[in-house]
């Protein structure tokens, strides 16, 4: 991965502006580079807030929900490693009551399931 | 039989017709009568020898006289032929100066030539150097359409390949020179380096 693009998405991770979390929906989880999509995934976890959560766990081919294995369990890994899951555990809630889609229901009830075992 | 032996023949038999008998042995005063032809008043001179004498020169001019007129006969195949010589020179003259030379193969293309108004034959020449001027004017002026709509392509493709080099390299360079990205900048700043960095990877990759 283009290290000035790292470098952008580390920016974009630890910036205060809310709109930061639509750039990086935008350009990051959207791109066709695998490493891409796992590092701007992992960084909206790493944000911890409801709408950079939301972005990897309610939409299909983002974040946990992404056809790449890698991506998938790289956001998991993150999800798990977080200090405060408060936010994101709201989130799966939400998501597996009231989420159209079966597969993102199944996905958000896993990594609810790691949550209680981790 | 050769030529040379067939004028040695002809040399030794063919008399001249202008040789003088002086030469000759022959008189040629031998068969011509003298009768009537005397000089008058030759018979003035009187005396014993010196009447004689003079009795043998009148008798010698007296035939020469006569035989100057008798000879007119003989000469006049000489005559006619220097007439005739001289008639055949005035024919041909005649002849050369009447006769139309061009009655030959081509004569009507000849005469057409000869009889052109050099005026004309220039003219002409002048209409088909602007007519064949007129085919390479046109010819060249497509050519050049031709050419210079090749060239122009040519260097379009050639001006966008410049302008997509030169955009690329600037972006490149601005990239290399742009401060390091951090949560300082701007969102928009970031997005705007972010996206600027997709499209040199798509340049790079095309």
């Amino acid at each position: 991965m283009n290290k000035k693009i790292a470098e952008i998405i580390d920016a974009l991770a630890v910036h205060e502006d809310n709109s930061s979390i639509q750039v990086l929906e935008e350009l990051g989880t959207n791109s066709a580079d695998n490493e891409i999509r796992e590092y701007t995934s992992r960084a909206l976890v790493k944000k911890n807030m409801h709408d950079s959560l939301k972005v990897v766990i309610i939409n299909q081919g983002k974040g946990i929900n992404d056809l790449s294995p890698s991506v998938a369990m790289s956001t998991i890994n993150e999800i798990l490693s977080l200090k405060d899951k408060s936010e994101v555990i709201k989130i799966l809630d939400d998501t597996i009551s009231m989420h159209s889609d079966e597969g993102v229901k199944e996905n958000a009830r896993s990594v609810k399931s790691l949550l209680a075992l981790s | 039989m050769r030529i040379n032996n067939v004028g040695l023949n002809l040399g030794q038999t063919t008399n001249n017709p202008f040789k003088t008998s002086r030469n000759s042995t022959t008189n040629p005063f031998q068969n011509v009568s003298f009768e009537g032809n005397t000089l008058p008043y030759a018979d003035v001179f009187v005396g014993g020898i010196e009447s004689h004498k003079a009795n043998k020169l009148k008798m010698i001019a007296s035939s020469v006289m006569g035989s100057m007129t008798k000879l007119t006969s003989a000469f006049e195949p000489i005559v006619n032929f220097v007439n005739r010589v001289r008639e055949g020179i005035s024919n041909a003259w005649t002849y050369a100066t009447n006769k139309n030379l061009f009655n030959l193969p081509g004569e009507e293309a000849c005469k057409k030539v000869m009889s052109t108004d050099i005026v004309d034959i220039g003219k002409g020449i002048a209409h088909s150097a602007s007519d064949l001027g007129k085919v390479l004017d046109k010819d060249a002026l497509e050519v050049g359409k031709e050419i210079s709509s090749k060239i122009s392509s040519k260097m379009e493709l050639f001006g966008n390949g410049i302008s997509e080099a030169w955009s690329s390299m600037i972006n490149s360079v601005k990239i290399s020179r742009a401060p390091h990205a951090s949560k300082e900048m701007p969102v928009e700043d970031l997005k705007a380096m972010w996206i600027e960095l997709n499209a040199a990877a798509e340049r790079e990759a095309a």
